[in-house]
């Protein structure tokens, strides 16, 4: 049967309200500061085959709206009312995407029959494994990333299973957190299933049963009409991420993004071979994961914020993953990190869509930073405290439509920051300055979002700070339009002092009482040139302290010599540069990757990936390595030879590689 | 005239068949200092007893316990080691385990007196795993070596080099050096004595060989030429520990294959005993008078280790499994600190021995019990030859057994039967489970002096139901010597996963092999085209550190799939599963034998009534003293059935046939007993 | 079991069915070896099976590896504490593992399982292995530098495995999921369903053959009855108070800091109590010892010191107590690291051994260096496959009146083959250059101490992570009756480029091709003065090569 319009509506809004206060119900009777603080969870209402057609806007990270639970639904045997089935493990369906998120998803029954599933996650601060809180960039095995649940019924016909908590409690670092949430979610899927019986009710069974599905094909109707205004064509870009391993080389993500007609297809290949850290992102391959919609559903929704968020939407995107790449790792990868990844992941999609729509997408966001996380003993209780004080991000990017928003945007402002009286209340550090970064957002006509930085002091000796997702101190956030890239990110330890350490992306230290901490994220990118924004809106940043009176005039061409601007200089000053300015290309890519791209070209990456593609996956990390070893810093001038010349030496030095490639070809 | 001779620690043993099928058995006095004379004195016997021609002996077949004996008494050869540089110690060092769990004062449990530090000398030579030459062998440093130990009295060397079993090169060169300086020096080369990897285990055996080549050369030497001068021209065959017979050539060259020669002749007589009575699974239980050997045949096969056991030291030559517990007749019933009745590990021996044997011997044993329960005849004990005093038997029981406890003297004897039984029954049990079999599906066959006397209490405890007693249980390992086939086995290390070879390569090194165990027949001028041939591999998962012998047909259509299956389904069998990984060849073997022709022995059989009379024997379970008939096996007539309770006497043993247990005597005149359907 | 008095008992029978338990816990034991997948289990030997009392006493246990015996006490008293008897039912296994709640360290799991002849539960079989993986930060699960139990792998607390005979489909899937081999995990876990099983056939049929009520009454004589004897044994032993110490070298995190073990042995007519007040507190490293791995140390050194041929089960525990001081080295608290807990309990066992040889002196036995050397190589094969090797090296025992002691053998609760060196060249690209008695290195005495052993080992190819684990390289083994000390162990790396580092007991490190390690293990210590040597002993020394 086909629903009318209103009534749709009307369903939609229901929906969308009941996926609300699941959300509420377990944002209030959540335990952990992280989920409590940072809203590091998500709700949703399914179809009865894992299709999420309803989710909130407001509340919880808007990473999932994609997320399909097809493949978990399918291992279990056989649902009855009141089971509730719980799964963290990220290489069973592919639906937790690193160990710490517990997913939940509880059959609704009406009238004995199956109509929908609730589901959700919560991000549990630890799950046990190698370190605290379970996840670090140096881990590179699952197996180190805590416990791993697989789909299991943690409540059987109403009855908890009392055996699989046990075994989950005991292998957790602070078990009470973890069983707090989880009662936080089975709150919220029961919530979930009386508001669903609710609009069924309401609505009628069939009604229900026609309209959500009615609801995808909605959203899928909505994504291609969005779509189709996009140009037809073949759009590629590539970003980085700082190192592939401790202390290692970049890893690269590479798309080539097409769009034809009213459907996408997001080409990965050319992104590196899959990493022997914990930032590769565990796809499964499934052509619409939720991470590789996200970038896609924030684009689409920036065009049209009609848009109504639901897994339809992703019916209009496909995608091609290679095997064994950090987009499509095999087991037993680690993916912990894969928040960082996925960030990046984010802006590589962003950067291919603003080539297809320049006068309507911004510049690139500040794309996350490092979540501080600390674990330590408190003097005051005496207690071992494991909490998250807070993610460090940065702004979003500057956009056709004015500045970038400071501190926090775009695709990192779903993670709430914990309130500096709570972090002194519960953690014992002493926050000495959080606030924006002076300069950190990047310089344009419209400027990029500024850098949020954190000092804090440890109280209690061998405080270990993690530090997780550090990233960008390298390659920064790219600018349009002749908008200047963001600023890098930063981790010191004791600044200003003789004690200083620059500790670059490293994640993990152990400080002890009056160790200084000075953490700041990457700034956004800017969008059109710097000479041309608002003399009186640079004077403002430099008022407010987030531009510094050297880049006013070296990079807006703005004189402030007091506390009031002189215009006739300014005037002059901005003709002259005007005159020594060259219309740069399309990106600025700040000077990091600009230096990096003079070794590595796209013509060396290309050769790169051909040769990787052909290799057995447990080989290609290996062999990535040994031919950036070879490189080394020299400049490239030819297109690629060189280290096709280098691989055939591998070869020769590997017989037993070179036979495997023969026996592939025969 | 075919003779075959089992020369005991007391007692040597013949057994001969005639062409016309008549048989003669009877045992000699062994003469320990040298068992050739004894040997000879029972050739002599057999002349004057049978009128035979020394030429007309056309078969003789020797088990020997002439190599153990040498290794127990510490009589072996003054050996000198040769090691690769840097590795002197290994045959010191083992592999650092220790048996004596429990204790804190320990001993060492490595073979050194085979060649205490003094005479280990390490050689300037090196070969790598792949069998690459990393440092080629400097020949002074071998002259050096050896002129070191000759001075030390060296009179044979052993020499393990590292990787030798990859590439023997250093080995051969070695000894070419040595024999062109002193010809007459007696040498061992691991790469030929045990070619496969794990050096402790390889040097232990090399040294072994080199320790009892001496010895079994004279021994042997003496022998044939002692057999000549009677006039006997048969060729010397002897049993080898892998159950199969070899000339003496091969004997004197490879001497470490002859431990446990004579156990194996035994295993042998009892296979063939079941097997021409159609019974195929056999648990052997050899109860003697310090000791109970037991053996596993499945399928009429004798089940092998690849590792067996001399004097407490573990030698890595296959023989056939046999296995000892410490009690037997002569196990000493004690009782422990807390009031416990106890039986063996300690024996009375066979000096003093029990106490019933009045030679001062004052502790009860299992015999005094039997004797007392009225099992035995004091009288006619191992033929007569052996007067037992029951006064003595009862009084040892009554003091030590029965006052402390506060029960009858009958209660205490057959207390320590049921103890005996108990612990006999767990050891016969793991040794099967150990194997991956269930005793139950097997019949359990009695040998030795007191195995008939428990047979069927232990058959009980077993939920066994068949028990069979041959016609002359005391010399089944000489008469097993005349239907044991003469057989040679050479193998090489091969050391690839099995995925990673092919069927043409591995035939390529078996057609190696068999050149050589073809010449091995050719010296015996076996009938070639009579000879069978069987190929085994050593197979192990990968990254497993034991492997499983594993037959290898390569007449199949895919023998390496073949060998594959047959290999998961023995690993179940004896591991209890098996899952399909990745598996290594470790080793390949070719075995040549040439089957016996067993002599159709007649029966001769005693006529008139085979009641002889009857003792009072005491029962436990019926708490009393039962009149029971006592038979004579010699007048038990084919076909003909008794039933419990009786006792059965012959020569050199006594059969306990309890109630619920009936027996009958079959065409080859083997005794069945049978467990009664009605009570179980 | 009050009801003895009715219950007449035939004398003999409690013999046999002692015979019987000790037939049925070796058969559980080598079914146990048999099915097992893992070679740490095939060649480590480090598995057990056991039967107990309902009341949670050892009845009869297969000997395996000393350090076994009864550390599977207080895991049955915790299940049994958990699921109370009564709830119970025929077909129900329990599977537990966590150190804080009875375990050792968490690649020892333990099944538990309920044996019932028709309604009447009459005992429990249970069966210990040591699991090849049980996940965690490192492959294999003994991570040296751990320094909590998280991350030593996964921690399971008391389940039921199996429900009245149904697997738990659940728990397996878990638990297969969280570790590294989950086939040969579930393999060897299989394996001890297949022992438990065993056991329980077995025994329901002696139950069913002499009656459920008089076996339990006979178990219960058994158990009396080793209590007597080990009893007698001690009363042999003088009153008083003897006390030792010794230390490991380190926790392997502070390399500096020693780890003191204190024992005050007190003999009180037929009882021993041990008393650890004065042991280090507990370390950061992974080398904490739980209780029940306490109690194994002790009860194995004093059934080999008293050595009287006792029948072991739970009645020779009886009149042994230990004091194990909170928050020290062998009783630690959540969440310390735990997983190298086997040097601790081998220099526990030493200390008492020790202490109670001042006790009796003519069976006194120096300390043995109780070295066992671990060391691990990890690194790439020329192919680009990765590979692990792990080696156990031993060290002297100690000497006593009439015995030298032995070189290079496995000591008190633990026994490990070493590795061959065929084996290992064939398997990695490192080479060994040498492997000798190490001379001198016995403590002298008119009785000489067991020797150490020197092992060089030659990295080939690739970089190769190195872990070092020794003792005895700064407290030496002592001798006794003014014997003297074995020598300290030492090791070191010779560097291609020439220069060289002196390890320091435990250390990981890299190693790069051409790089050489020699390993010199400790010697036991000498018994005597070293005048009263016999001189044909000192010249046999001198031309073996021992002195």
């Amino acid at each position: 049967m086909k629903i009318d319009k209103i009534t749709l509506e009307i369903l939609k809004n229901h929906s969308r309200a009941a996926a609300e206060s699941m959300a509420y119900t377990l944002y209030r009777t959540a335990h952990s500061t992280f989920v409590k603080e940072t809203e590091d969870f998500t709700c949703g209402i399914t179809t009865p085959d894992g299709e999420t057609f309803a989710s909130p806007v407001e509340l919880g990270v808007t990473w999932f709206v994609g997320l399909n639970y097809k493949t978990v639904i399918e291992m279990i045997d056989e649902y009855e009312e009141g089971d509730i089935c719980i799964t963290n493990d990220p290489y069973s369906g592919h639906v937790s995407t690193h160990s710490p998120d517990m997913h939940c998803w509880k059959p609704v029954f009406f009238g004995g029959e199956l109509v929908s599933f609730v589901v959700g996650h919560i991000h549990n601060t630890d799950v046990g494994g190698a370190v605290p809180a379970s996840i670090s960039r140096t881990l590179s095995e699952i197996h180190q990333e805590g416990i791993r649940i697989p789909p299991t019924k943690i409540v059987r016909r109403g009855e908890l299973n009392k055996e699989v908590l046990d075994i989950m409690l005991t292998n957790v670092r602070m078990p009470e957190q973890n069983w707090g949430d989880l009662k936080a979610q089975i709150a919220a899927m029961n919530t979930g299933e009386r508001r669903v019986h609710e609009i069924i009710n309401k609505f009628g069974v069939d009604v229900f049963k026609a309209g959500i599905q009615d609801l995808l094909s909605y959203a899928e109707a909505q994504a291609r009409s969005i779509i189709s205004d996009l140009p037809d064509g073949n759009y590629f870009f590539a970003d980085y991420m700082d190192e592939d391993s401790e202390d290692g080389y970049p890893c690269r993500l590479a798309l080539t993004l097409i769009i034809s007609g009213d459907s996408i297809t997001l080409d990965f290949t050319g992104s590196d071979p899959q990493i022997e850290s914990s930032i590769n992102i565990p796809t499964g391959g499934q052509e619409r994961h939720a991470l590789l919609m996200v970038g896609v559903i924030y684009i689409l929704y920036s065009l049209d914020p009609k848009l109504f968020l639901n897994a339809g939407v992703c019916r209009a995107i496909g995608s091609i993953l290679p095997e064994g790449t950090v987009i499509n790792p095999a087991f037993p990868a680690a993916v912990g990190l894969r928040t960082l990844s996925v960030q990046r992941l984010m802006g590589l999609i962003f950067g291919a869509f603003v080539q297809a729509a320049p006068e309507k997408l911004p510049a690139s966001p500040a794309s996350g930073g490092p979540i501080m996380n600390v674990n330590t003993i408190d003097n005051r209780t005496g207690r071992r405290v494991v909490a998250a004080v807070g993610p460090i991000t940065g702004g979003a990017g500057g956009s056709p439509l004015g500045d970038g928003t400071e501190g926090s945007g775009a695709n990192s402002s779903f993670l709430k920051n914990t309130p500096v009286e709570i972090n002194e209340i519960e953690v014992p550090i002493k926050i000495k300055r959080y606030g924006l970064a002076k300069d950190s957002g990047g310089a344009g006509k419209y400027r990029g979002g500024t850098a949020i930085e954190m000092w804090f002091e440890a109280l209690a000796p061998n405080t270990r700070v993690t530090a997780r997702n550090m990233d960008r101190t390298r390659f920064t956030s790219w600018g349009v339009q002749n908008g200047r890239a963001g600023a890098p990110s930063y981790f010191l330890l004791n600044p200003n002092t003789n004690a200083e350490r620059n500790l670059g992306n490293l994640d993990f230290i152990k400080i002890g009482p009056g160790d200084v901490v000075h953490v700041a994220s990457g700034g956004a990118g800017g969008w059109g040139n710097p000479l041309e924004r608002d003399i009186d809106a640079v004077f403002q940043d430099v008022k407010r302290g987030f531009v510094s009176h050297k880049s006013a005039l070296e990079d807006y061409g703005v004189v402030i010599p007091n506390e009031s601007c002189d215009l006739e200089a300014t005037e002059k000053r901005r003709s002259e540069l005007m005159n020594s300015f060259a219309d740069n290309d399309f990106f600025d890519y700040g000077v990091g990757r600009v230096e990096y791209e003079k070794i590595w070209n796209k013509a060396n990456y290309d050769t790169l990936t051909k040769i990787l593609a052909r290799i057995p996956i447990h080989w290609r990390f290996f062999i990535k390595h040994r031919i950036f070893e070879m490189v080394g810093n020299q400049e490239t001038r030819d297109s690629g030879e060189k280290i096709s010349t280098y691989f055939e030496g591998l070869l020769t030095e590997f017989p037993q590689l070179e036979e495997t490639l023969r026996k592939e070809t025969d | 005239m075919q003779i075959g001779v089992d020369v005991g620690g007391t007692f040597t043993d013949f057994s001969c068949v005639s062409r016309d099928g008549k048989t003669l058995t009877f045992k000699v006095p062994s003469t320990p200092h040298d068992p050739s004379k004894g040997v000879i004195a029972g050739i002599r016997e057999i002349i004057s007893q049978t009128g035979i021609a020394p030429a007309e002996i056309s078969v003789f077949a020797h088990g020997t316990t002439v190599a153990t004996n040498a290794v127990l008494e510490r009589k072996g050869a003054n050996v000198g080691l040769l090691t690769t540089e840097g590795f002197r110690d290994v045959l010191e060092i083992g592999r650092q385990m220790r048996t004596q769990m429990y204790s804190v004062r320990l001993r060492p449990e490595t073979p050194i007196f085979l060649a205490p530090g003094a005479r280990r000398v390490g050689v300037m030579e090196r070969i790598g795993s792949d069998g690459n030459i990393i440092k080629p062998l400097d020949e002074n440093s071998v002259i050096r070596a050896v002129e070191e130990l000759l001075i030390q009295g060296v009179d044979a060397l052993a020499i393990t080099f590292l990787f030798s079993f990859v590439n023997p090169v250093h080995e051969l060169q070695a000894q070419e050096i040595i024999l062109k300086k002193w010809p007459r020096l007696i040498v061992s080369l691991s790469s030929q004595v045990d070619p496969v990897f794990r050096e402790y285990e390889r040097t232990v055996v090399t040294a072994f060989d080199a320790y009892i080549k001496p010895t079994v050369d004279t021994y042997l030497s003496n022998l044939t030429e002692a057999l000549q001068n009677e006039g006997v021209n048969a060729p010397l065959q002897v049993m080898q520990s892998r159950g199969g017979l070899a000339g003496c050539k091969t004997a004197r060259a490879r001497p470490v294959r002859l431990f446990l020669s004579g156990p194996a002749g035994g295993v042998i007589g009892a296979l063939e005993e079941g097997r021409t009575n159609g019974f195929q699974n056999l648990i052997t239980v050899d109860i003697g008078g310090t000791s109970c050997d037991i053996a596993l045949i499945n399928n009429s096969k004798p089940l092998l280790r690849q590792e067996g056991v001399i004097d407490t030291f573990s030698v890595r030559i296959p023989m056939v499994d046999v296995n000892a517990i410490g009690s037997g007749g002569g196990s000493v019933a004690w009782i422990d600190g807390a009031g416990g009745l106890k039986v063996g590990p300690h024996s009375a021996g066979s000096d003093p021995g029990p106490a019933c044997y009045d030679k001062g011997g004052e502790k009860p044993t299992v015999t005094d019990a039997s004797l007392v329960l009225g099992l035995l005849d004091a009288n006619y004990f191992a033929n007569g030859r052996l007067q037992l005093n029951g006064q003595k038997a009862h009084l040892a029981i009554e003091k030590y057994i029965a006052q402390p406890m506060q029960i009858s003297p009958d209660k205490a004897a057959s207390g320590i039967h049921r103890v005996l039984v108990s612990q006999m029954s767990e050891g016969i049990r793991s040794v099967s489970v150990k194997q991956g079999f269930d005793p139950r599906e097997f019949s359990l066959m009695a040998l030795g002096g007191a195995g008939p006397l428990h047979a069927c209490a232990l058959a009980d405890e077993l939920q066994i139901t068949k028990v069979l007693v041959p016609k002359n249980p005391g010399v089944l390992s000489a008469s097993g010597l005349l239907n044991a086939p003469i057989e040679h086995e050479v193998s090489v290390s091969f050391n690839k996963e099995l995925n990673g070879t092919t069927a043409e390569e591995i035939f390529e090194r078996l057609e190696k092999l068999d050149v050589e165990a073809n010449q091995l027949m050719n010296d015996e001028n076996a009938d070639s085209n009579k000879v069978e041939t069987t190929y085994f591999a050593d197979i192990c998962y990968i990254g497993q550190g034991y492997h499983l012998e594993v037959g290898l047909d390569l007449r199949v259509q895919r023998p390496l799939e073949k060998l594959y299956r047959d290999f998961l389904v023995l690993h179940d069998r004896v591991y209890g599963h098996s899952v399909e990984a990745a598996v290594r060849i470790v080793n390949l073997r070719s075995v040549h034998r040439l089957p016996a022709i067993p002599p159709i022995s007649e029966l001769f059989i005693n006529q008139g009534d085979c009641v002889k009379g009857s003792r009072h024997v005491f029962v436990d379970s019926e708490e009393q003293r039962l009149t029971v008939p006592v038979i004579d096996r010699s007048f038990m007539q084919i076909g003909s059935s008794i039933e419990g309770p009786v006792i059965i006497e012959q020569g050199d043993t006594t059969t306990w046939v309890p109630r619920g247990w009936k027996g009958s005597v079959l065409e080859t005149g083997l005794l069945l007993l049978i467990k009664m359907e009605s009570d179980s | 079991m009050k009801n003895a008095a009715q219950i007449s008992l035939d004398p003999v029978l409690v013999e046999v069915v002692r015979n019987k338990l000790e037939g049925i816990a070796n058969e559980m034991q080598s079914t146990l070896f048999k099915s097992s997948f893992s070679p740490i289990v095939k060649e480590g030997l480090d598995a057990s099976a056991s039967l107990f009392t309902l009341s949670g006493e050892t009845l009869a246990q297969a000997i395996a590896l000393p350090f076994h015996l009864a550390t599977l006490i207080p895991m049955v008293r915790k299940v049994l504490e958990e699921f109370p008897l009564d709830a119970m039912e025929d077909g129900d296994i329990f599977i537990m593992n966590d150190p804080y709640l009875g375990g050792t360290h968490l690649p020892d799991i333990a099944l538990i399982m309920p044996i019932f002849e028709g309604e009447v539960p009459i005992a429990f079989s249970a069966a210990m292995t040591h699991h090849q993986d049980v996940g965690g930060m490192t492959p294999g699960s003994v991570p040296t530098n751990a320094t909590e139990i998280f991350q030593e792998g996964i921690r399971i607390p008391p389940l039921k495995y199996y429900s009245r005979g149904e697997v738990n489909g659940t728990l397996i899937k878990i638990l297969r999921l969280n570790v590294r081999l989950p086939d040969s995990f579930e393999g060897d876990l299989n394996a001890q369903v297949a022992a438990c099983q065993i056991g329980r056939r077995r025994l329901i049929s002696l139950a069913e053959k002499f009656g459920s009520e008089k076996i339990k009454y006979i178990f219960s004589e058994l158990l009396d009855r080793s209590e007597i004897m080990t009893r007698d044994a001690i009363k042999g032993l003088p009153n008083g108070m003897f006390s030792h110490v010794d230390y490991l070298d380190n926790d392997g995190v502070d390399l500096d800091v020693a780890i003191k073990i204190n024992v005050n042995v007190k003999i009180d007519d037929d009882e021993i109590y041990l008393d650890f007040t004065g042991t280090n507190k507990q370390v950061k490293g992974p080398f904490n010892l739980m209780p029940s791995g306490a109690y194994a140390a002790a009860y194995f050194a004093v059934h080999a010191m008293i050595d009287a041929d006792v029948p072991i089960n739970g009645g020779c525990f009886r009149p042994i107590s230990l004091k194990l001081p909170e928050r020290s080295v062998l009783n630690p608290e959540e969440p310390a690291a735990v997983n190298a807990r086997t040097s601790t309990m081998k220099r526990v066992a030493g200390c008492i051994t020790s202490a109670l040889g001042k006790a009796d002196p003519p069976r006194a036995v120096a300390d043995a260096a109780g070295e066992l050397l671990l060391l691990a190589f990890g690194g790439e094969r020329e192919d680009g496959s990765r590979y692990v090797v792990g080696e156990l090296v031993a060290s002297g025992s100690g000497a006593s009146e009439g015995m030298d002691g032995v070189d290079v053998i496995e000591t008190d609760g633990t026994n490990c083959m070493n590795l061959p060196i065929e084996a290992l060249e064939l398997d990695v690209p490192i080479r060994i250059n040498k492997t000798e008695l190490r001379k001198g290195s016995g403590g002298a005495g008119k009785f000489r101490g067991g020797l150490g052993i020197i092992r060089e080992y030659e990295v080939l190819k690739g970089e190769v992570i190195f872990t070092h684990r020794g003792e005895r390289h700064a407290y030496a083994a002592q001798g006794i009756s003014s014997g003297g000390a074995g020598a300290l162990a030492q090791s070191v790396i010779y560097r291609l480029d020439g220069t060289t580092e002196v390890i320091n007991s435990k250390i990981i490190q890299k190693l790069q091709p051409g790089d050489r390690v020699v390993v010199e293990t400790a010697g036991g210590g000498g018994y005597g003065d070293i005048k009263e040597r016999s001189q044909q002993s000192v010249i046999a020394d001198q031309v073996n090569r021992k002195s």
